[in-house]
């Protein structure tokens, strides 16, 4: 279908900006296994120390590009779906506000001035500027969540009798996970932490902003994964040359996720203190349900590509998987989909592990938890990013793409080296080694008395996997850009592969409303946080004055 | 029995083997970590 | 209304969920696996010590602040129980011992509580691995377990 010339050039900026500082991202994600594997011993490289490059990397890839992601690809799809282009005004609202709160949290970064990491924990502090951007970044996303609302609304007041689109199910659902979540986030950080950070609030407690941190927390994995999720009940099955086996599934599956992806974050804080058990162990049999549909989207995308596959002259049990068009230039979408699934099988078990209460003893901040989330984020959510952005800015410009066989080959590439990524830090996770530390100054430095021989192989694991990654991404940069600045040939479009379903389905009125589904939702979240965020105030015995990351003293106003 | 063009007969065996493995390789790291945290008491 | 290889997807989830579900519920009641007791918090926490409590056994109080744990060093006869509390003076901090099942996070306002056996002697680490700022990659500390030696 054809798109507007606004609504074009707002996707394109959608998708330019954040892989533009993906470029930061992905350098100190190359950085970070460098100095980890021991093979310098500094605290910094280039003036960019290495904190504030992990600061840089989780939160220009986690929440700038999976967050400027999710509205460009929101936008495509609510259009084309639903055959009506946002509202100009808000759209507009919502691209100033994310661009000018992202350039204020990136030069608060990039500055050294908020080397706090993405979770920004109390009682570090970090400048005001860090906090108010990525509020703006935040709000931003909600306006144009809101303007999608209102299109729902009006088309289904016209269409009542006719199943919403799947896809559009999936974005509302999401979107609606992200604005409940992030009013949490919202009020730790405009309330309780901007206010402190420009001195005007003396303390701050720090239970309770964890606790508010990770009520979005958790649900933000959802956020990243709901449009990988929609891409595969609503694209792959068609990219494979089939049909999407059931589509009930997938309308089962978007609302499962929307009733239990928030009021399962306390399982982040297994090892806090101030926050009973009861709660704690709650929460931890809630994230057992969250994987349910999971376990519901692994079979039926599963039996969706065996179905075209057969379809195309497969055989026996397993023989069919090789007539799936793995390496076809024409439907390249369908390696960087394929390639998350299959790095999503061990992501998503391996993140059961995390979740499972006294397990997470073994492995709660230690490298394992990164060589998970590699294989969640920077699977299924970045390869999907990946190949999407690449198909829009192919489509919304007229351009062919630039270097096409590279473009089949990126997602493998990137899959070998996760796979021996995530090894190496699960390994080294499994043995002690921490997460979200410089160990080449001191644990893998033969060097230091704390040298701790036991991390040398699994961190060069993590390194020669990070490096591949590392090329995979630089492959990808010249594919996006290459494209982005070639000529056009043909007449700019929308046109997603359109999956259907395999057996006529019923419009089932309960999988098509939201009402019963957010009363739900609402009541799950404030029986099981209720009682933490209660913990969080009345167990917490004293707030904490804030701390520069480079000073023990607390930083006391000037009088 | 395997008939793509009857979408009604359609069985997806192969899914069901992929299911079925996807559960044994969760049993496998579940309870791979679950007796290394015992272990460790 | 759903495809019975659908439904049957979501019973085996369902059962592998009950499954490990059970299993830790197994290792909470009979091998008394479990995440950080919730305490009420105190300023007698905020002192670092090491208690006897009885012939075998013990209490650590450590106190975490940028870049160190109190008390560095403690020592620990063989085949005792070791109540550990940890509470943080300043930022966040995490709390790991090399090969056993203590995983706590150091909060300043509160404390966290477990309870662990040293049935083998040696030098146990201890990792801080929650990021505290510029000195986060320097914070250790250690516990002896070989005290009285035998």
């Amino acid at each position: 279908m054809n798109v507007s010339r606004f609504l074009k050039n707002v996707i394109l900026v959608e998708l330019f900006v954040p892989v533009l500082l993906l470029t930061i991202g992905i350098y100190h994600g190359l950085m970070q296994v460098i100095y980890r594997a021991g093979v310098i011993h500094q605290a910094s490289v280039a003036k960019l120390d290495y904190y504030q490059g992990l600061t840089l990397h989780g939160v220009i890839n986690a929440i700038v590009l999976t967050t400027f992601f999710a509205v460009a690809f929101g936008h495509a799809t609510i259009a084309f779906y639903l055959k009506r282009e946002p509202n100009p005004k808000a759209t507009m609202l919502s691209l100033v506000l994310m661009v000018t709160g992202t350039l204020m949290a990136a030069v608060a970064m990039l500055s050294g001035k908020a080397s706090v990491l993405y979770t920004f924990y109390p009682p570090l502090k970090a400048h005001p500027a860090f906090y108010i951007g990525t509020a703006m970044l935040i709000v931003g996303s909600w306006v144009a969540y809101w303007d999608w609302a209102i299109i729902y609304v009006q088309w289904k007041k016209e269409n009542r009798d006719s199943n919403t689109p799947l896809a559009v199910i999936g974005t509302l659902v999401n979107f609606t996970i992200w604005f409940v979540c992030t009013l949490a986030v919202a009020y730790e950080v405009l309330v309780l932490l901007v206010p402190w950070s420009l001195g005007w609030t003396t303390s701050v407690n720090v239970v309770l902003a964890r606790t508010l941190f990770w009520f979005f927390g958790h649900a933000l994995v959802y956020f990243w994964l709901l449009p990988s999720y929609i891409m595969f009940y609503t694209l792959l099955p068609k990219l494979a040359g089939g049909k999407l086996y059931s589509g009930t599934a997938g309308r089962i599956a978007f609302f499962l996720f929307l009733i239990l992806s928030i009021p399962i974050g306390v399982h982040h804080q297994f090892g806090d203190p101030s926050i009973g058990r009861g709660i704690k162990l709650t929460q931890s049999v809630l994230t057992f349900g969250v994987a349910i549909p999971s376990f519901i989207t692994a079979f039926t995308i599963a039996a969706s590509l065996e179905h075209a596959a057969r379809q195309r002259g497969g055989t026996g049990l397993y023989k069919w998987i090789w007539k799936l068009p793995f390496f076809r230039q024409d439907v390249y979408l369908f390696g960087y989909l394929i390639n998350g699934l299959i790095l999503f099988i061990f992501g998503g078990l391996t993140g059961l592990v995390n979740a499972s209460y006294s397990l997470n003893n073994v492995v709660h901040n230690t490298a394992f938890i990164p060589g998970h989330f590699h294989l969640t984020v920077a699977g299924p959510v970045f390869l999907a990013i990946l190949g999407m952005s690449i198909f829009l800015v192919s489509q919304l410009t007229g351009k062919k793409i630039f270097l096409p066989v590279i473009n089949t080959i990126i997602p493998y590439l990137w899959t070998v080296g996760v796979l021996i990524f995530s090894t190496g830090l699960m390994w080294g996770g499994l043995m002690g080694e921490p997460r979200r530390t410089n160990m080449g100054l001191t644990y893998l430095n033969p060097a230091s008395e704390q040298f701790h021989s036991y991390w040398v192989i699994s961190s060069m694991l993590g390194l020669a996997g990070g490096g591949i990654m590392f090329i995979a991404g630089f492959l990808y940069f010249v594919v996006f850009f290459g494209t982005f600045f070639r000529k056009p040939s043909f007449a700019p479009t929308i046109d997603f592969p359109v999956s259907e379903s395999l057996h006529p389905e019923k419009r089932i009125p309960l999988f098509d409303t939201f009402r019963p589904w957010l009363a739900l939702m609402a009541l799950i979240i404030l029986i099981t946080y209720i009682p933490a965020i209660s913990d969080a105030l009345n167990n917490t015995g004293r707030k904490a004055p804030p701390y520069l990351p480079s000073d023990p003293t607390p930083i006391v106003k000037k009088k | 029995m395997q008939d793509p063009n009857h979408p009604e007969k359609f069985v997806p065996r192969g899914a069901i083997a992929f299911f079925v493995l996807l559960v044994a390789i969760g049993l496998v790291i579940w309870f791979g970590i679950y007796f290394l945290m015992l272990s460790r008491i | 209304m759903i495809d019975k290889f659908e439904r049957n997807v979501i019973i085996t989830a369902f059962c592998l969920s009950g499954l490990f579900i059970f299993s830790l519920l197994y290792a909470m009641g009979a091998r008394k696996a479990d995440v950080t007791e919730c305490l009420p918090y105190d300023k007698s926490y905020e002192t670092a010590r090491v208690n006897q409590v009885d012939k075998s056994t013990y209490q650590i109080f450590y106190v975490a602040r940028m870049w160190n744990f109190e008390p560095a060093i403690a020592y620990i006869p063989v085949g005792s129980e070791v109540d550990l509390f940890v509470t943080s003076l300043d930022v966040v901090h995490g709390f790991n011992i090399y090969n056993k099942n203590v995983n706590l996070m150091g909060v300043p306002g509160g404390v966290a509580k477990t309870t662990i056996r040293f049935d083998q002697p040696g030098v146990y680490k201890v990792v801080c691995h929650e990021f505290c700022g510029t000195g986060h990659q320097n914070m250790q500390a250690e516990i002896i377990v070989n005290f009285p030696k035998k």
